[in-house]
């Protein structure tokens, strides 16, 4: 019986019925890790997930509990305690963190049994899932193995997607949550900024990272920000405004909302089969009697989004990953002087994509450079982040296609440019939730040659309850959820 | 906008203490080509160089303060776990003053 499948409230539902135990759904998942074949997982919890299945398939079910005995898998620059964490970089490679991450800590606290630590692009920067040490992650949903699930949470993307896992946490500082779950067919989320402790997350670019996950239905999403959101003490960004039950806020008959399409991201759209599947959805959200406005952040704002991102995203990554030497940790070098140590370890240690990205980081933060750089990367951000306010303060929320295209096809091996002046605006926008901290859910949409396509839902700060009730009309109309590929 | 040479974007390289090849110092030139060039398109935001820079996506209040209590922090041998060369409870590397 295959129940990973299942969304987290079905198999708990059988895990109450006494129709399997928590063993047998690790099993399971172990069965599957086995046989997949699209370079997900950096490490399985084998010897652990079976002794800790075990002992809860002696006791009683929490019913209250949605998560007890349900396996999930974590990306792998969670720190995760004795358990190697490598963020998918030769660099960390042995490391064994010596505490645990805090989403981490909540997830077992519910009893809920990791089974993974899956793989990412290096130190989570990228968004092919073909950066990490392991090599290129697949698409579980394209069988020619030629197409990317996404990045940089691509391992835990397929997890999810596979039915390995009914849910699995990643991390998103551009969108590398929200856009792997529009190659795959799955719910994206990542809340307001400070809205989830990043306790434990390695830092990969501090005013931009958010803890998110994929769940394959929006009740799921809600249900895990009930667990993993909150205040946490030690996380000095984390918010102290009060928690809501995100699930039980999802009301039956909904208000008509107000949603706002950016011209110059749909404009900038080219593939007809996603602007058909988009201009379908609203025209069901108008009949529905929602309202549509069509809203202009102008030109030079759109097309700004995406460098801005690159630029102080590489700056903070610069200065955050400082502290990656092999010397407390990580893979250490021999040599005879304490420069030719650091150089080699840093330069073995970090792929050659890494390096230029810090270097343009680090570039940016000269003294001579800082003002027409990173100031400017900065000034623009509170440009369109202000923007992006006052459409949120007029409309419930932004939707547009969470990606112009299906997953893409990965290109040669050869050495290329991280950062691309030409990049189509619809393909990087959904930085701007991370510019701005927005809470941002990204759902199944379509499919084009059975590959799926997503849409994304912005809202306001600290609105999730509002993004979930808006998700599950969208989720309603489209009828796609509880989508894996098997 | 100044460009940046290849020996600059080399000698940043040096100084982030790691080395690049020829094959990757030519992408780094191009990428960074074309970040100077998204640079100037910002110019085109009207009033952009007379707004505030924004470090964080929204203003942070930060309105609590933990106790001032001990809290329980690393062992020795927790912190040392992960170093790859230990003498005497402390990390060995390459002699720094000769």
């Amino acid at each position: 019986m295959d129940y990973l499948s299942k969304n987290i409230f079905e198999i708990h539902k059988a895990l109450v019925n006494k129709e399997v135990t928590p063993l047998d759904l690790v099993k399971e998942a172990l069965e599957k890790i086995k046989k997949d074949t699209n370079n997900a997982f950096e490490y399985v919890y084998e010897k652990e997930a079976i002794k800790l299945a075990t002992e809860l398939s002696n006791q009683e079910v929490e019913v209250d509990n949605p998560l007890w005995g349900i396996p999930f898998a974590i990306k792998d620059n969670f720190s995760t305690k004795d358990i190697p964490t490598t963020a998918s970089s030769r660099l960390l490679e042995g490391y064994l963190p010596p505490f645990d991450a805090e989403v981490y800590t909540r997830l077992l606290n519910k009893k809920a049994i990791p089974i993974a630590k899956t793989t990412l692009d290096e130190l989570a920067m990228g968004g092919t899932g073909s950066s990490g040490h392991l090599g290129k992650t697949y698409n579980p949903w394209d069988e020619s193995k030629t197409r990317m699930v996404g990045g940089s949470s691509c391992g835990s993307a397929v997890a999810c997607a596979a039915g390995i896992v009914p849910y699995a946490i990643g991390s998103d500082t551009g969108d590398s949550v929200r856009k792997p779950a529009s190659y795959s067919a799955l719910v994206g989320f990542k809340p307001t900024w400070g809205k989830i402790s990043r306790f434990g997350l390695f830092t990969f670019s501090a005013s931009l990272d958010h803890v998110s996950y994929f769940t394959k239905n929006v009740k799921e999403s809600a249900l895990l920000l009930n667990v993993l959101g909150g205040h946490d003490d030690k996380d000095t960004t984390s918010s102290s405004l009060p928690m809501e039950d995100y699930v039980a806020a999802i009301k039956e008959n909904k208000e008509p909302y107000t949603f706002a399409v950016i011209k110059e991201i749909y404009d900038d759209l080219k593939d007809e089969t996603i602007k058909k599947a988009f201009d379908s959805l609203i025209e069901e959200l108008k009949q529905k009697g929602h309202k549509i406005n069509t809203v202009s952040i102008t030109l030079p704002i759109a097309e700004a989004i995406y460098p801005a991102y690159y630029i102080i995203s590489s700056a903070e990554a610069t200065s955050s990953n400082a502290n990656l030497d092999g010397i407390k940790f990580g893979t250490y070098k021999d040599a005879d002087t304490y420069e030719e140590m650091l150089f080699k370890v840093r330069t073995e240690g970090f792929s050659d994509r890494i390096r230029r990205r810090f270097v343009i980081g680090s570039i940016s933060l000269l003294e001579e450079n800082q003002e027409e750089i990173y100031l400017r990367a900065l000034r623009c951000r509170r440009m369109i982040v202000e923007t992006l306010n006052k459409v949120l303060e007029s409309n419930d929320a932004i939707i547009l296609p969470a990606s112009p295209t299906i997953a893409p096809l990965f290109g040669d091996d050869t050495p290329k440019k991280s950062f691309n002046k030409d990049a189509d605006i619809s393909d990087n926008y959904l930085a701007f939730a991370n510019l701005g901290g927005y809470p941002s859910i990204t759902l199944p949409l379509g499919f084009e040659s059975k590959m799926p396509f997503g849409v994304n839902i912005t809202s306001h700060h600290f609105t999730e309850s509002k993004l979930f009730n808006i998700a599950q009309v969208v989720e309603d109309i489209t009828g796609l959820k509880d989508l894996t590929k098997k | 906008m100044k460009k940046v040479s290849q020996k600059s974007l080399l000698a940043a390289a040096h100084n982030l203490m790691f080395d690049i090849d020829e094959v990757e110092l030519q992408v780094l030139t191009e990428e960074y080509a074309d970040i100077l060039e998204a640079i100037e398109c910002m110019k085109n935001i009207p009033n952009i160089d007379h707004v505030k820079p924004m470090v964080f996506p929204y203003d942070l209040v930060t309105d609590y303060l933990r106790e001032d209590v001990t809290e329980p922090c690393l062992t020795q041998e927790e912190a040392l776990k992960n170093a790859s060369k230990v003498e005497e409870g402390q990390i060995v590397i390459p002699k720094v003053v000769r």
